[in-house]
């Protein structure tokens, strides 16, 4: 009995349009393959890798079964989940270099002054095409609320908007307290406020998750007219660009602190430390690389659809 | 080749075409296919693999469904099937036949 029950939960691993037309047969066959044998790991890994492969091929993520709306409406998507991520790694970014050029001998300042100033403007460009994106979604969105009445959509930005207040009230209480700590025990030498800017850091990025994925709940939801998702397709190759900026100069400046100014990447006395690795910087630049890396096969999705025919079988092929 | 073939059919050893394969001598359940690849390819399918096959090869409308029997779901080859599956098997001849044919001549220049 609980076996059967065991079996039935792995189905959640399909999309529901699949389940409701394939669920009871594919049980049946579950059923029969396990024969009097219990359920593995290896078995269950397989049916939920398949199920996962499934929801993929459907929601336009990967493949070319779904349509080409779909293909490039996902392609979008991913671009905009992947740029949040971004801002998250670009904020972590933004405190770790705090300073960072006083740390610097003048003379080899340039380059990394050059690299994080383009990580800068790689970041409000980007930012100000994902607000594009957004403008260009608002008709869509006025239809959708208009068609709905809103009542159906009003549930989605519940969460987002209370973490929001809270966000606020947040930096409002941590800013005043900031202001009474001198230097030293902003940086570490009060553990009660580390803790506290933890906590604070954990709730703006909730935050950005909430929104980020109200926006694609609703952004799935939306019709989108011809033209505007060929705009919001062409904005997500920008994104996706500035993401590559970001990450490239971003790397240019490790590199360059790396090599003149260690001891600020280890937060020690200036000359102590020769290492370049830092653990916080480690941990920045693959939020961003993972960042990149959905945004560039989000901006492939988007542009493979607008390749002649021929082109992007050929591409899909290979 | 056309594109659905190319699109699904690019290797023997590919869930679709074991699948083409298996029915082209009857319809068959999910269960019947499995052991029926395995025993003529000596392929072990996971389920996974074998209803994602199922769902592409029906949605390309190659097989299609008929009625269930005791919760099992059989499937046939559809005339389009049949005909992508001799387009395939051609190929594949056609290749292996040039395959055989060289190394007829290689053995032949070696000796």
């Amino acid at each position: 009995m609980k076996r059967g029950h065991d079996v039935r939960r792995l189905l959640r691993w399909y999309p529901s349009s699949w389940r409701a037309r394939y669920g009871e047969e594919f049980l049946s066959l579950l059923e029969d393959r396990l024969g009097g044998s219990s359920l593995t790991f290896r078995f269950r890994l397989s049916v939920a890798i398949a199920g996962l492969r499934e929801r993929c091929n459907g929601a336009g993520v990967v493949g070319t079964r779904s349509s080409l709306s779909t293909q490039r409406r996902t392609g979008a998507l991913m671009v905009l989940i992947a740029w949040s991520i971004m801002v998250v790694g670009g904020a972590g970014l933004a405190k770790t270099a705090e300073h960072f050029a006083m740390a610097m001998p003048v003379r080899s300042r340039f380059v990394a002054h050059f690299a994080y100033s383009t990580t800068a403007v790689a970041g409000i460009v980007g930012t100000l095409l994902v607000a594009g994106g957004v403008l260009v979604a608002t008709p869509g969105f006025v239809r959708l609320l208009r068609a709905r009445h809103g009542s159906a959509l009003r549930g989605r930005f519940a969460w987002p908007l209370v973490a929001s207040v809270v966000l606020i009230i947040a930096t409002v209480g941590l800013s005043s307290w900031a202001h009474s700590l001198n230097v030293a025990q902003r940086n570490g030498g009060d553990h009660l406020y580390s803790g506290a800017f933890l906590t604070y850091a954990l709730l703006v990025v909730v935050t950005l998750g909430l929104w980020t994925r109200a926006g694609v709940t609703i952004a799935r939801k939306i019709d989108f007219t011809e033209r505007a998702l060929r705009w919001e397709s062409w904005l997500a190759v920008g994104v996706s660009l500035a993401s590559v900026a970001v990450i490239g100069s971003t790397a240019l400046w490790w590199i360059q602190m790396g090599l003149h100014a260690p001891w600020f990447l280890q937060g020690t006395a200036t000359g102590t430390a020769t290492s370049p690795w830092s653990a916080q910087l480690v941990v920045i630049v693959l939020v961003m690389a993972l960042a990149t890396a959905t945004a560039l096969w989000g901006a492939s999705r988007v542009a493979l659809t607008y390749l002649p025919t021929r082109w992007s079988a050929r591409l899909e092929a290979r | 080749m056309s594109n659905v073939t190319r699109q699904f059919l690019r290797r023997p050893n590919d869930p679709p075409f074991l699948l083409l394969t298996s029915l082209a001598s009857g319809s068959k359940h999910g269960y019947a296919l499995l052991k029926d690849v395995e025993e003529f390819a000596g392929v072990t399918l996971s389920p996974g693999t074998l209803y994602g096959a199922i769902t592409r090869l029906e949605e390309s409308g190659l097989i299609e469904p008929l009625a269930e029997v005791d919760r099992r779901r059989p499937y046939q080859l559809t005339a389009r099937g049949a005909l992508v599956l001799q387009e395939v098997t051609s190929e594949m001849r056609r290749l292996a036949d040039v395959g055989a044919a060289r190394l007829r001549l290689a053995l032949g220049g070696a000796q």
